[in-house]
């Protein structure tokens, strides 16, 4: 189910932080509170900060105002999150006010998530003791709630514990227990994900610090291992198999043993911390960049002399506009989202794997030495000549510290070690197809969506069988791949790049075949 | 004063026996019924160290309770300190190490064929059925391809799985245990197996699963902040069901993703 409608919706706990509260007033009584945990809160991006505080206090409110906080979600209705509930809308009615009873539909879809949720065994629709909530999000009513109390399945009316004057008109719209996945994808993230991934999902929870790689900071709203185009979103269904099945080669474990229903609820809710990180992430963006009302810039320009005035006129306008920036930039965020779902945004390969030989890994050899030794190395022990040179940094401008890759939350990142059989993102061919149709957006990994598609098998034949190469398995192919490429043009630097793959053959190979190497 | 603490320290002991008396009839504490025939023996020995360790509780608290009785209504007799007796020493010295002895030479059989390799039945030890290796926190599995044998080298062939251990049911069936980073320990608790994983080590465990069913995978040594990730599932199937299990994962795992382009309506 997908939301295209705007409201703003609030997703109750007040029941979970009564007995946090409880909780912490135990820790006082045997004395110990330095051990209560630290509130939950979403914290701000360094960005936000470096913003003057007039408008860094506007992007957090508005921030409260569209995602709320920890303990009192808001389910904004613009993004494509399935936060959870039964949509309805009301029937023409015959019945006269003061009533509390409405005639409803459901749509199929909502019909058996109403059935599910609210019918017990016997038949019987049963609301819990105070009620399920409703939500209106149209008509006379919109934006209040009430509480349901009954159903009739014969006559469809719906039993609300508020009488009303005036019936709901025909066509008004409710959504029953609103914010229930999003609710429970927040108890199983608190639970599971939160102390390496951070409650804001920044990636920074308290046990981040220990492990390398970093765990996923989810608010640029990119993932590394997704089966959508290159410059699509990841889909719900990869975030799903990456959560299952975990990330050999990091610190991601599987949770294999989740419910499905939990599963989905946790990737409802990791998407719904995405696209508020980049939310944040985009509205700071628009106004460091194009506005410049960071701190910094203002007293630059206040020390050149210009006009304070029109500096707080400025500022004013940002502030103002900030309702308006958000919608605007959630609307692009959202459109982003729901296109990944679509079924064009899945990679899908335009031919079947090419039978796994040693022609095909040969050609995939080939393609490799092409294009990929420069970061994997010539043995594919991910050490290509871009991890020792020094790299520069695309937002600064300037060259990296260390030599060494760098992904784009900046962290060090090494080209993988193919020789290992480890696979983060998956082991089955099409998990390969992805990576190399795709490419790894986010460590710089390039994509090859233009390249034949039989090449790309041929390559990811190559690849599954580097941790099973015997020594000097593709001398030949080498030799001929290096002469080849002499005669077309013999430029210096591939006459470099043998030279190299020679002397790492030298340094590495086993095999006997080793002199034949000499070129 | 002096009748209260008699009472106190004669109703304990008392109470303490009645409740071991009831426990497994209430189902406290008590495991359930092994899964496993080799759990079964293992029950077989815990029950009878249990019923010792029963015997001499109720021996040395009757005693206590005697002495304690006894001594209530003599209020000018000195006590009589027994340190140094060399016979009472020497008593329960014997004794206990004499039960020891007994528990000792009595679970030797059921602890080799537990533990010692050439002891393990013939068909387990003739085919592995996984590699479990342990990591923080998760339980990575590699399976030959169905018609081979494990070898302790990957094998481009070899099928991979996580947190779920396939095996087949009513028989002996040998896994190789390997940790990729600190000690880890392979538990399964229904079936009574329970081996420490250590680095550097591959160490053959063997159980047997009697009825087909999900069993519970758990790591039982404290191996880090994320100990408590690491619950896994072992599924025992009947033999043909296994045989399609692992034929599914096969297929699973060569999945190209062009076969099923065209019905592909996944979420
Ligand atoms: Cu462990």
């Amino acid at each position: 189910m997908r939301h295209s409608h705007y409201g703003v919706l609030p997703v109750s706990i007040r029941q979970n932080s009564n007995i946090l509260f409880v909780l912490a007033c135990g820790f006082l009584f045997v004395g110990c509170d330095a051990f209560s945990p630290p509130d939950a809160v979403f914290v701000v991006r360094e960005e936000t900060n470096q913003l003057t505080s007039n408008v860094s206090n506007a992007v957090e409110a508005e921030l409260d105002n569209s995602f709320g906080n920890p303990h009192q979600l808001v389910a904004w209705l613009k993004l494509p999150v399935d936060f959870g509930g039964v949509m309805g809308a009301t029937e023409e009615s015959t019945l006269e006010g003061p009533l509390n009873k409405f005639p409803v539909t459901f749509d199929t879809e909502a019909d058996e998530k109403f059935i599910a949720q609210f019918q017990n065994d016997d038949g019987d629709f049963k609301f819990g003791e105070s009620g399920a909530r409703l939500d209106w999000m149209t008509g006379e009513y919109a934006g209040k709630s009430m509480q349901v109390i009954g159903y009739d399945a014969e006559t469809q009316l719906l039993t609300t514990k508020e009488k009303v004057e005036v019936p709901p008109a025909a066509g008004d719209t409710f959504v029953l227990s609103a914010g229930d996945t999003l609710k429970s994808g927040r108890a199983l993230y608190m639970e599971h994900c939160l102390h390496c991934h951070g409650v804001s999902g920044d990636g920074n929870g308290p046990t981040a610090l220990y492990l390398n790689p970093r765990p996923r900071d989810y608010r640029l709203g990119q993932f590394k291992f997704k089966s959508t185009k290159p410059a699509e979103k990841v889909r719900q269904e990869g975030l799903g198999r990456v959560i299952k099945y975990g990330i050999p080669g990091t610190y991601m474990p599987s949770f294999l043993l989740l419910e499905d229903e939990e599963l989905y609820a946790i990737v409802e809710y990791v998407r719904w911390l995405s696209m508020r990180g980049e939310l944040e992430y985009r509205v700071d963006q628009e106004l460091v960049l194009a506005s410049g009302l960071t701190n910094k810039i203002i007293a630059e320009r206040k020390a050149d002399g210009d006009d304070s005035e029109e500096i707080q006129e400025e500022i004013d306008e940002a502030v103002a506009n900030m309702p308006v920036l958000f919608d605007d930039l959630a609307g692009q965020l959202a459109e982003s989202w729901l296109l990944a779902e679509e079924e064009g945004s899945l990679i899908v390969p335009a031919v079947a794997r090419v039978e796994d030989s040693f022609e095909s890994r040969a050609r995939g050899r080939k393609f490799f030495l092409e294009k990929c030794t420069n970061c994997h190395g010539h043995k594919g022990r991910g050490n290509g000549s871009m991890t020792e040179d020094y790299q520069k940094n695309e937002e600064t401008g300037e060259l990296y510290a260390e030599p060494g890759l760098f992904d784009i939350w900046g962290n060090s990142v090494k080209p993988r070690n193919l020789t290992q059989g480890v696979y983060r993102g998956g082991r089955r061919p099409v998990d390969l197809f992805y990576r190399l149709y795709g490419g790894i957006g986010p460590s710089k990994m390039p994509n090859f969506a233009t390249t034949d598609p039989q090449i790309l098998w041929d390559t990811v034949n190559y690849v599954l069988h580097v941790p099973f190469e015997t020594p000097g398995e593709y001398i030949e192919v080498d030799k001929e791949y290096f002469e080849s490429k002499k005669k077309s043009g013999g430029d210096e630097e591939k006459a470099a790049d043998e030279e190299a793959a020679t002397t790492e053959t030298k340094q590495t190979a086993t095999g006997s075949t080793e002199s034949s190497d000499q070129g | 004063m002096r009748w209260f603490w008699l009472t106190f320290f004669t109703v304990c002991p008392i109470a303490a026996v009645v409740l071991c008396v009831v426990a497994p009839g209430l189902d406290w504490w008590f495991p359930g019924e092994a899964g496993s025939p080799l759990g079964e023996r293992i029950d077989s020995l815990f029950y009878l160290i249990l019923y010792i360790v029963t015997g001499t509780f109720i021996g040395t608290q009757i005693a206590m309770v005697y002495v304690l009785w006894k001594s209530s209504k003599k209020d000018d007799e000195r006590a009589w300190y027994s340190h140094g007796s060399h016979n009472l020493e020497v008593i329960w010295t014997i004794v206990p190490a004499g039960i020891l002895l007994f528990i000792a030479l009595y679970q030797m059989d059921v602890w080799a064929e537990f533990r010692v390799l050439s002891k393990f039945p013939k068909e387990a030890r003739k085919a592995p059925v996984a590699e479990v290796m342990a990591r923080q926190f998760e339980w990575r599995i590699r399976y030959p391809e169905p018609g081979r044998t494990l070898q302790i080298q990957q094998q481009p062939t070899d099928l991979y799985a996580v947190n779920e251990l396939i095996v087949p049911a009513a028989k002996p069936v040998m896994i190789y245990l390997k940790t990729q980073d600190v000690q880890h320990s392979f538990f399964l608790p229904e079936l009574r197996v329970k081996q420490d994983a250590v680095p550097g080590q591959i160490i053959p465990v063997w159980f047997e699963a009697t009825k087909p069913g999900e069993y519970v995978l758990v790591c039982a040594e404290l191996c880090g902040w994320g100990h408590y990730k690491m619950g896994a599932r072992v599924v025992a199937l009947a033999e043909e069901q296994f045989e399609a299990a692992m034929e599914k994962l096969a297929e699973e795992q060569s999945d190209d993703g062009f076969a099923d382009a065209g019905e592909s309506d996944d979420e």
